[in-house]
């Protein structure tokens, strides 16, 4: 199904769609910084590059409790599973962040199926915007990405120029357009081609490019090398990276109490650089160096996935490089992979 | 809103302060008092997070500085408490919900003087919550 | 100018190694406008050393990791050389009051500076994309999306700290090497202004500041970037938070805005004596979470009631953490 919208039309499908359902989409934060956030109309932005903080936390919510629970004076104990059943629909993900809701969708739909998050993706419509323009950072293409890649939305979004190329991917799309088809045009013939064109600018502007996808299956052969000491060495161990990584799916579950008879279960994000992450009851932590923690940052990226799921789990988003408060480029940890592999090779 | 008030009491010594704290239970069932060591042993982050999970006061009872049994004790406490009301200030809180009153284990009148000013004191910041 | 600084950083090294010694300094990373630190742990990687407008990080900070990390190299048996910006001297001052590092094992290097760029500060006004930087006089000049040019102030994306000079003085301290010429240095900086801080904390009333501080600290998502990056902060995996057998469990709601609060709270509770006004958490912060309201009130607060101010010199013991019989009390 291909649809034309035209741009000035954007507000009203908004106001449309916030009818039955939150509208998500990147804004302009008044730190002068891109981020998902809840919509009225006007104030989406879907130009420039990516934002730098991904939608991840509309799936994967930072914190959410998982069950609450009371107890009666009389001692009985009730248990009430959170249920959230609200609709939601986030506007102008990119390419990458949609591969990684899809790594997300396997990843935790796997031999337990996690129906937090499941429900949560099931209630919400993912609307997809190709990528007209990279950040410094970003390398999806040396992992076989590409910015106009659809896989995993349900609606994808295209600017060219006075209006923006619609196409709807999924029947849960499809449906979407279909209700709102007053809104949308319909597409002349060669609309397509802006999603080539889009492709071929932005990966001419893309900085880095280095064959990832050459080294599918052969990361593992860095694990024992020399290179992580170089990194881990001014690693500080903060979690920024996996915090702000569209992919990154630790969680740590806890529980609490909010009075003497009343409390709940709830989960919260986790990071493997971090100490006690691994750290056992008997106080042995089987990691306990910082390059250790890197190198099992970059591995499960590389290579752990590729053995479990036969794909990487980094896009090539590039925001772990943005954010490390020491300058950690992932590029520059891949070109050392790749040095070793290619000499172990020789 | 003007629940129950939630103020805890830390005093130091506890044994040789029975009579004051007698006192206070009487006057303040809300009170809850949970005695320590020596004020200079009282953890500061301890009562951050009180304040922050919504206690309305906290009050440190401790020996006049000098005074200590265990010599610098107190002193230091002082100090530190110092900065605890100036955390609070930087984050928001009134400072005023953290106390610390320096007393003889022996004396009782000054240490409900003022702790009766203190209870007026966080009556006030509650006042002036409900107007604003 | 700065390249002469950079061959003579490296000139100076070069005649100061000996074997078994190691270096913290700067250097070049992937990304333009970006640099990451870099140990020289033998003497001909001196070499890739580099020192510009870009050096941001904090190289202070590492000497704290030493309680835990296997940073030294095996065959180290001589000195850690460490390159720093005067502000970041401070810090190393800092630590040496505190006892964290001895001063035998550490050489310090001050080098000369001009202000210092934060390279996000650049990313934001470029929109996001930079393909190549250039430096000329006081402007960078950056190529942008399709090879656009824009040429950016320097003073722009000055750090914080560089803009109002309180960081900039050299410490009382007579074992470094300076690199540079120190009387223009210290004639630049007397030039900077020193503003009068306005403090949040000043003017807003408790409610109205509680609103702000829960605005802002909402957005934390509790990475530990700021409290790792501190050099002030130097309990590494022995921090509070990261205690599972400690009997009090700080963290603990749900809530995670409640929890953001309480974290900072601690946290400053326990730099506020020793924090130099670095400004290294506030840059490392992914959410851009302005720490600065905070650390700056805990700076003014140090030395009003107390006279002190952290990173003086190396021996000034902080006052929160020691006391005399007899001393006066603040
Ligand atoms: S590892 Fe880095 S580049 Fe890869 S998906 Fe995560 S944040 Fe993006
Ligand atoms: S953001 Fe950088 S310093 Fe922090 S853990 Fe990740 S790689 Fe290490
Ligand atoms: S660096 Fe920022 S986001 Fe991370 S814990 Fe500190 S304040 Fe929170
Ligand atoms: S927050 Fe406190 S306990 Fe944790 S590292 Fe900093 S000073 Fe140490
Ligand atoms: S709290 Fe912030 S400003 Fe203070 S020393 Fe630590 S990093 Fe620097």
């Amino acid at each position: 199904m291909r649809k034309r919208l035209q741009k000035q039309k954007l507000s009203s499908l908004i106001k449309k769609l916030k009818e039955d359902a939150t509208v998500i989409a990147p804004v302009m934060t008044d730190k002068n910084e891109v981020d998902f956030l809840p919509v009225n109309s006007e104030e989406v932005i879907l130009s420039g590059a990516r934002s730098l903080y991904s939608p991840k936390k509309y799936i994967f919510k930072q914190s959410e409790s998982m069950y609450d629970y009371t107890i009666q004076d009389s001692g009985k104990v009730t248990v009430k599973e959170s249920c959230e059943n609200e609709k939601q629909i986030i506007m102008g993900i990119r390419p990458c962040d949609l591969h990684a809701i899809e790594y997300m969708k396997e990843f935790y739909s796997g031999k337990y199926k996690d129906s937090y998050i499941l429900r949560r993706l099931e209630n919400s419509v993912l609307i997809g915007l190709a990528c007209t323009e990279p950040s410094t950072n970003c390398f999806c293409t040396s992992l076989g990405n590409s910015p106009v890649d659809t896989d995993g939305s349900d609606i994808m979004m295209a600017d060219a120029g006075s209006f923006y190329f619609v196409k709807g991917i999924t029947e849960k799309g499809k449906k979407l357009i279909e209700n709102n088809k007053d809104i949308f045009e319909d597409s002349q013939e060669d609309d397509e081609r802006v999603l080539s064109d889009i492709k071929e600018s932005c990966e001419k502007a893309i900085l880095e490019k280095i064959d990832v996808t050459a080294l599918k299956n052969k990361v593992g052969s860095a694990y024992n090398s020399d290179i992580w000491k170089k990194y881990s060495d001014i690693c500080v161990n903060c979690g920024a990276c996996t915090f702000n990584c569209p992919t990154c799916t630790c969680f740590d579950v806890a529980d609490t109490s909010r009075s003497k008879n009343e409390g709940c279960h709830y989960r919260t994000w986790d990071t493997c650089q971090n100490f006690a992450f691994t750290l056992h009851a008997s106080g042995h932590n089987p990691r306990s160096t910082s390059e250790e923690r890197l190198r099992q940052r970059v591995m499960h990226k590389y290579q752990y996935t590729v053995d479990q799921m036969d794909q990487f789990s980094c896009t090539g988003c590039g925001r772990c490089t943005q954010v490390c408060p020491v300058g950690i480029s992932m590029i520059a940890i891949l070109k050392d992979i790749k040095e070793v592999v290619d000499n172990g090779e020789e | 809103m003007a629940s129950k008030k939630l103020i805890y009491l830390f005093p130091c010594l506890a044994e040789k302060r029975k009579k004051v704290l007698q006192k206070i239970e009487q006057e303040y069932p809300e009170i809850k008092i949970v005695p320590i060591i020596c004020a200079g042993r009282f953890n500061t982050d301890i009562a951050l997070k009180l304040i922050n999970d919504g206690a309305d006061g906290i009050v440190v009872l401790g020996c006049e500085p000098g005074d200590c049994h265990y010599r610098e004790g107190s002193a230091i406490s002082e100090r530190r408490f110092l900065l605890v009301k100036h955390t609070l200030k930087a984050f928001g809180f009134e400072e005023e919900r953290f106390q610390a009153l320096w007393h003889k284990p022996s004396e009782v009148k000054g240490v409900m003087n003022e702790l009766n000013l203190f209870m007026e004191k966080l009556a006030s910041i509650e006042q002036k919550g409900v107007e604003e | 100018m700065k390249k002469q600084i950079e061959k003579n950083i490296k000139s100076l090294l070069h005649s100061i190694w000996k074997s078994g010694d190691m270096a913290i300094s700067w250097t070049k990373t992937s990304i333009p406008g970006k640099r990451t630190p870099f140990f020289i742990k033998n003497k001909n990687q001196i070499d890739q050393l580099v020192f510009d407008t870009f050096c941001a990080v904090s190289l202070a900070t590492y000497l704290t990791e030493f309680n835990r990390k296997e940073i030294l190299p095996e065959d180290f048996k001589g000195k850690l050389h460490i390159t720093c910006k005067p502000c970041d001297a401070r810090s190393v001052m800092q630590l040496f009051s505190d006892m964290q590092v001895s001063e035998e094992l550490v050489n310090l290097i001050v080098i000369q500076c001009d202000g210092i760029a934060d390279e996000s500060k650049l990313t934001k006004i470029m929109s996001g994309y930079v393909s190549n930087i250039e430096e000329e006089n006081d402007r960078f000049i950056c190529k942008g999306i399709g090879g656009t040019e824009k040429s950016v102030p320097i003073r722009d994306c000055w750090l914080d700290k560089c803009s109002d000079g309180k960081n900039c003085d050299l410490p009382y301290y007579y074992g470094y090497y300076f690199v540079g010429n120190e009387t223009e240095y210290r004639k630049r900086i007397s030039n900077l202004l020193h503003t009068k801080t306005d403090l949040v904390q000043d003017t807003m009333s408790p409610k109205e500041l509680k609103k702000l501080v829960n605005k802002e600290l909402s957005s934390c998502i509790r990475c530990n970037a700021c409290r790792n990056v501190c050099p002030a902060c130097f309990c590494s995996d022995r921090c509070v938070f990261e205690q599972p057998k400690v009997n009090v469990k700080y963290l603990d709601s749900e809530d995670a805005s409640k929890n953001n609060i309480l974290y900072h709270m601690i946290r400053f509770n326990h730099v506020a004596p020793n924090c130099t006004g670095c400004g290294e958490c506030e840059r490392a912060c992914p959410m851009s979470i302005p720490l600065s309201m905070f650390y700056k009130y805990f700076n003014r607060l140090m030395w009003e009631e107390f006279e002190y101010k952290p990173g003086k010199t190396n021996s000034e013991r902080q006052k929160l953490l020691s006391y005399h019989l007899g001393e006066d009390l603040v």
